[in-house]
Parts: structure tokens; sequence; C-alpha cells
């Protein structure tokens, strides 16, 4: 136990063992239940002979299916699922033994491997069902491609593609050339046309009207939970408590289900900021979190942090379905709104108004550091987080670098990670005199 | 003497050999050349860059391919992944370092993500250097996919007019685009040379004679080029009893040539993919109207395949199938570099064709700094005499 000179315990097994109070934790149930509904609804589509789109987390546009009545399966979010539960390295070593390298993508080897041909989709999720349709949205990750391409050669899905062009203009900051969001917006349109052929719907832009109100209600609820983040201390862990809350903005944007329980989080949130409560017992330390979250630990590696208490004030993978602080849904533009949510995807924004959003973050949120989680698997995220890290040095920002993978629990060793971790809140704890 | 003299004075493979060493780390040719005639320098990253209308603006379009091994690397441990793929951190260095400070601009394009963020933080630690990043199209199918990329080269001539000085002029883009028709016409010759006698040209004076094509002034390369395959198709050397095998994976990131010798020593590599990126766009067509259109077109209506441009009307199965049959490939080669994410993914998509068709291949990873090659030319040695022997 390390302890102040006040004697006060600064780290303790019983911060990370924490647990929010129930009735002030209602919608992480919520959101379970929710989800489980989801996975239920999609399998009970597919038994029924419905034809299943799968569809990417950056940038999907799940408004336009919805309109056509088609369910979506979200490979990497049944992936992180299974690896939260465990059940990741069958997959790992089933796709690795049809060719695929220790060095690709983990998301991919557990996307390809849980379906046939190599798989049978039986998870420990329940079933899931292989694409008839994959809807390449390749915004801020190329590997999508490449794993749009592994299911259509051993499935034989379709591919409808939408090409996002990267916010890439290094002279002007959050650039979009005119050019880019008419091209994602006719290929909407062209998308649109060939839905209107699988299905026989119509294609309605005032139905489409509809949903994206919901739509943008939920967005609303969403910046408005995240940016709770902001209170000292902070009611919700901006990090590991968002991404419980991200699933549905992903899954099932547009009804309103979705958009009430974006509501509620928000209520419950500030219930919380009434009573005082928080995700740790007390706030020690604000961090900024950069990077997809080690999933297959995800509760043990939590308690790394939550021991300290510690607590995410902001985070930038809550952001990888959208730049939330950023962009606003528009219902009176459905497709350039839509066209636009899908340029600005955390990854699909350039290097620098990356560096430049987590200073922010840095700033507004009152954070005491950053703590960069470069995972093995994304090299969309983790190429130049140690460019990110001599960034925020060169700018007396303490900022961790710690290194595991989302999907393959093969990459994560318990005593290496604690030993960093410590050894950064331990200076952390100097730096702000609480020794 | 000046430069282009002194060029002007050398065998081609001399010249050549001397223009890729050079290039590793120095690019003193370059900058001699950037002195000596006042026009600029314009580095990019591989794959594809639309060489001709930087040529027109008053640029030398010059291929960053990585340091080879030949630079230490320091800063590029800091701030790159371990991870990730050596050309990505060598270049990275090479920036870093000041190695690349005399080119006025360097351009980048959507390879993959790794040199797309190399762009980026190249940008910050040279905030003074103007890094273009040109987001090509991979929704080639769809009609729009022309007038964006028409509209993306539009923002990369804005990006090099004030610094060249120069207003894009169309029938300059047209002289351009008549230059590197004639580059890449000399090139394919040595390709089919390859292709059809490849013991004529052993793999490292190919080599240098496709990495020279990317860094002299096209004007200079096709006349040494032209004499330097007059002289190849004029020999007189025997054929060896060799397999023939057909090199996939080494479009990015470069082999080191004692590799490719080493496996030349195994076989025939009558095919591969280093610097693919100019082989691969083809013959561009000079009598369209609009010349930049022209090459929107060569790059859009390619069906060809290059792993780091998506296609949806492209077959990759079928193609490797039909390069297998028309090439008569004994067996394929995967060259991977190590942690590149593109070769891996298509190396499972071609050995499933592979597979079906009963063709043997094997997979080596590669770095372009390693220094042994034993194991690779054995295993390849072992899948020969497997061939050969029955």
């Amino acid at each position: 136990m390390s302890a102040t000179a006040k004697g006060r315990a600064l780290m303790s097994e019983e911060a990370a063992q924490y647990k929010v109070p129930k009735e002030y934790n209602q919608a992480v149930a919520l959101q379970s239940q929710l989800v489980r509904k989801y996975f239920e609804d999609v399998a009970a589509a597919a038994a029924k002979g419905k034809k299943i789109a799968y569809g990417l987390v950056e940038a999907n546009p799940i408004e336009i299916l919805r309109l056509f009545d088609i369910p979506v399966v979200y490979p990497e979010v049944f992936s992180l699922q299974i690896s939260y539960k465990g059940g990741a390295l069958p997959l790992m070593l089933a796709a690795e033994n049809e060719g695929y390298s220790t060095d690709c993508c983990s998301y991919v080897k557990s996307g390809v491997a849980a379906v046939p041909p190599i798989g049978t989709g039986q998870t420990p999720l329940g079933y899931v069902p292989k694409p008839d349709i994959a809807v390449l949205t390749y915004s801020g990750c190329q590997i999508y491609i490449h794993w749009w391409e592994q299911y259509h050669y051993w499935t034989g899905a379709k591919i409808f593609t939408i090409d996002i062009p990267y916010v890439r203009d290094y002279e002007r900051d959050h650039y979009v050339p005119r050019h880019d969001i008419r091209y994602v917006a006719d290929q909407l349109m062209n998308v649109i046309s060939q839905l209107e052929q699988l299905t026989g719907i119509r294609y309605s832009e005032e139905k489409l009207r509809e949903i994206l109100t919901y739509t943008a209600d939920a967005w609303d609820h969403w910046r408005m939970a995240l940016e709770m983040g902001k209170r000292v201390p902070t009611p919700l862990d901006g990090y590991f408590e968002a991404i419980y809350y991200m699933s549905l903005i992903t899954l099932t944007r547009g009804d309103k289900t979705t958009a009430d329980y974006y509501r509620f989080l928000v209520d419950e949130l500030q219930r919380r900021a009434e009573a005082g409560i928080g995700p740790t017992p007390e706030e020690q330390f604000r961090l900024v979190f950069e990077g997809v979250p080690n999933y297959p630990y995800y509760k043990e590696w939590w308690s790394l942090f939550k021991r300290w208490n510690a607590r995410g004030v902001a985070g930038t993978y809550p952001k990888v379905a959208g730049v939330v602080d950023y962009f606003r849904f528009n219902p009176d533009k459905p497709i350039e709104t839509i066209a636009e949510y899908m340029i600005h995807a955390y990854c699909n924004w350039n290097m620098l108004m990356r560096a430049d959003l987590l200073k922010y973050y840095v700033d507004a949120y009152k954070a005491d550091g950053v703590v960069i989680h470069s995972i093995k698997s994304c090299r969309s995220f983790s190429m130049g987080q140690g460019d990110f890290k001599e960034y925020f040095v060169g700018m007396d920002i303490p900022t961790l670098i710690i290194e595991s993978d989302h999907v393959d629990p093969r990459y994560y060793s318990e005593a290496q990670m604690r030993n960093r971790i410590d050894a950064f809140f331990e200076s952390l704890a100097l730096r702000k005199g609480l020794k | 003497m000046t430069l282009l003299e002194d060029a002007a004075s050398k065998e081609p493979l001399e010249l050549f050999r001397e223009v890729t060493e050079d290039s590793y780390v120095d690019f003193s040719w370059q900058r001699r050349w950037k002195e000596e005639t006042g026009g600029r320098l314009l580095g990019y990253f591989p794959v594809y860059f639309p060489e001709p209308i930087a040529h027109s603006l008053g640029f030398l379009p010059v291929n960053i391919l990585g340091a080879s091994g030949y630079i230490e690397l320091e800063k590029a441990t800091a701030h790159t992944q371990s991870f990730v793929c050596s050309i990505s951190r060598s270049t990275f260095e090479l920036a870093a370092t000041g190695h690349l400070d005399h080119f006025d601009a360097l351009a980048f394009t959507n390879i993959c993500d790794v040199a797309r963020n190399l762009s980026g933080i190249i940008k910050r630690n040279k905030p003074d250097k103007t890094v273009v990043y040109l987001h090509m199209p991979i929704n080639n199918a769809v009609p729009h996919a022309k007038d964006y990329l028409y509209a993306e080269y539009g923002r990369l001539v804005e990006k090099l007019e004030p610094i060249s000085g120069r207003k894009l002029d169309m029938e300059a883009l047209r002289r351009s685009i008549a230059l590197y028709n004639e580059k890449w016409e000399l090139q394919h010759r040595m390709e089919q040379l390859r292709i059809e006698r490849p013991w004529l040209l052993p793999y490292d004076e190919y080599y240098y004679a496709l990495r020279a094509g990317q860094l002299l002034p096209v004007e200079l390369y096709v006349e040494k080029m032209r004499s330097f395959l007059g002289e190849v198709e004029k020999r007189d050397r025997k054929q060896q009893d060799k397999i023939r095998v057909l090199v996939l994976g080494d479009f990015c990131e470069q082999p080191a040539l004692p590799l490719m010798r080493a496996m030349e020593d195994a076989a025939y590599l009558v095919y591969d993919e280093a610097i693919i990126g100019p082989r691969w766009i083809g013959r561009v067509n000079e009598a369209e109207e609009d010349p930049l259109m022209a090459l929107v077109k060569a790059y859009t209506d390619n069906l060809r395949p290059l792993t780091t441009r998506y296609h949806p009307l492209i077959d990759k199965q079928q193609h490797i199938a039909e390069l297998v049959k028309d090439l008569r490939i004994d067996a394929v080669l995967f060259l991977v570099p190590k942690f590149c994410e593109p070769a891996l993914y298509d190396f499972v998509i071609r050995k499933l064709a592979l597979d079906r068709m009963h063709v043997p291949y094997v997979k080596l990873e590669y770095e372009e700094s390693e220094t042994t090659f034993e194991n690779a030319r054995m295993t390849l040695e072992t899948l020969a005499e497997s061939i050969i022997f029955g």
C-alpha cells in the first residue's frame, strides 16, 4: 500500500473493488439488457430468412439501413463482446490455422473465425449469422477494406462500398473540402438505390428525417453525458464507463428507445453528481485516455486505475463512432448530415487534429495526465501514439504509454501492466504533492 | 562537369546503381539537381503517385522508399510503435534527422493506416514542410469517383503551384504524361523480358533499373533505359534449370537486395511487385481532351489488382489464377514485409485460390534492414527441389 505523508492510503484494494451503488448504476444494466435484445433480434431475423448486413462501427449509416429494415451485425462489437467474455483465444487460433498472421488485427481474426465457413456462428453471445451483404464504410481504418474482402471471399457476401475521405489538410484545421461531402453523399444515394432493389422498399426522405430526429436527440444526450467528465469531481468514468454506454449509440441509434436511454443516462449521472457519487470512492487523479481498451481483461485492467482512485475524465475511444464534441446531426439535411457524420469519426481525423483533441481534453477536463493504451492490432490508432507522448511530454503533461491488445489475451501481462501504471501514479502523486 | 553531364557520361547500370544507393539515406544526387537546375523536389511515399502532375509544375518527383537498413532508428523508436513496418519507421527517421529537408514537399496516399499516420507525425515534427496527403478513391466503380479524384488532383495542384511558382498548364501536363508513358513503355519492356528470358537480366540489375526510374529526371532516365535495355536484349546467356516463381507482397517496403539474390539462386523470379505503382498505372491516354482527367481515369478505371487500392470490380482470386497460367508459374512466393497488414490479408485471399488450383506456395516475412538470408534461401530451394524432382 502506498501512503501519503498524512498517512492516508493513496492506493487500496478496497478502491479497486469499489462498485457504484446500484441505484446510481442502472444505465449499465439497462444497456446490457438492450444489447442482449439487439443480438436476439438479429438472430431471430436471420432465423426468419431476412437478409443480414454486416456493418462497421466507424461511420456506420445505421439510419439508412434502418429505413430499409435491414438487421445489422457489427463484427467489431461481437468480437469485443466475445473477448470480454473470455472466448477470444480459440478464435485467434482458428484464424491463424487458416493463414492469418499473429500480426493481423484480432478483430478481423475473431470476426472471420466466428462465422462459417471457419466457425459455426455459435458464440458465447449466442448465434451470430454470417453476412448477406457487407456495408463497407471506409472511414479511419484501412483494415476495414481488407476485413470486408475476407468476408466476401469466404462467404460470398456482396460488398456495398462507401469511401469516406480522410480529414487530411494539414494547413487548414478541420477543413473538409466540398468535394469530399459531395462524394460521400453521392455514394450514399448509390447505396440507397441498391438497397431499394434488394428490399423492394422505396426510399423516403421524410422517414429518414424522422429517424435522424431520434438520432440527433440520442447524440445530444450522449454528448451531455460525456461532458459531465468536466465536473470536478466527475460523476462518470469518461473512458471505462463510457465504453459501456457507447454500445447503443452505435448499435441501435435512430429509434425512441435509444434516445430515451441517453436521456436516462444523463439523468442518472446528474443524480450521481448531486449525491457526490462517482466511479471510485473518491477522485484522486483525473486522466484522459487515448486508445482502444483491453477487452479480455477489462475489469482487471480497470481496477489497476481504480485502486489509485483514478477516474477517466475523457477518452478518444468513445468517439470512434463520431467525434461527438465536434459534430451535430442535422435532420433537415439528412444525406449531407450522414455524410458529415461519417467523415468525423475519430480515426478519420488526421494526427494533428487527434493530438489537439487530446490536448483540449487535458485542458477542458482538468486532467492530471494522459494514458495511451497502444494495442498491437490497431495501427490506425497506434501508429504515432509515441509521437503523441513526445508532444505531451514536451508540454509538461505527464503521459503513460502501455501496450497490449483489445481482443487477443496473449498480449496482456498483468504484472508488467501493474508496474508501469503504479510507477506512473507514484510520479503523479509526487507532482500533485500527495506524497 | 555538371550533374547531368556527369550522368550522361556514365554507363546506364552504373548510374542506376549509384542513384539507388544514394537514395537509401542521402539523396545527394537530387540535392545537386535542385542546386544546379533551380527545380523543386517532391518526395513521395509508395505505392503510386501521379508523377506527371508534379513534373509539369517543375518538380522532380522522387520515390522515398525507406532507408533499407542504412540508418539507425533512434527518433523513430520514440515516435512510432515497435509493431509497425520498417519502411515507415526509417522514413520517419530520415525526415526527423533532416535527410529529407531539401525536399520542398512530401506526399502520401491512403495505402495503409501506418503510411497515413506517418504523414501526420512528419508534419507535426516538421511543421514548415509541405506535407500533402491524397485520399485516393476506393469506390472506383461509381461515376462520382472520377469527379472526386479530379478535385483531389486539383487540391494537389493548389498545394504545389505556390512552391514552384508555376501554374498548371494543360499542354505542359500533356507533355509530361507523354514522357512518363515512355518511361512506362520501357519498364514494361523490361518486365516482359524478365517474364520471357529472366536469365538475361539478374534481379539486382532489374531492381536498380526500376528504382532509378523513381529517382532520376524522366528525360534522362528514358534515354539511359533505352540504351540499357538494348544492351540487355543482346546478351547471350544460357537458361538454367530453375522453376518459375511469382513474387507477391513486396509492393511497398523494399526487400534487401541480398535476399532477392539468394532467392534468385533457387528460382527465376519472373514477376514481382517491386516499385509496382508506376508499372501498375499503365499507359495514360495522351489523346484525352483533359490530361488531368486522363490521369484520373488511368487510376479509377484500372482493373489490375493492387493490394493497396481496393476496387469493387476486381476479383483477386481470378487474377492470381490468370497470372499463374499466363506467366507459366511453377510456384508462388509470398514475400511479406513484417507487420504489413495489407499484404497479410491478401495472402489469405490468394492462398485460398492457389489451394484450389494445387499451386505450391511459400510465405516468407522480411524487413528492409535484415542481414541474414540463409533460411529464406533454403526454404525456396526446398520448394524448388520438390517441384523439379517431384
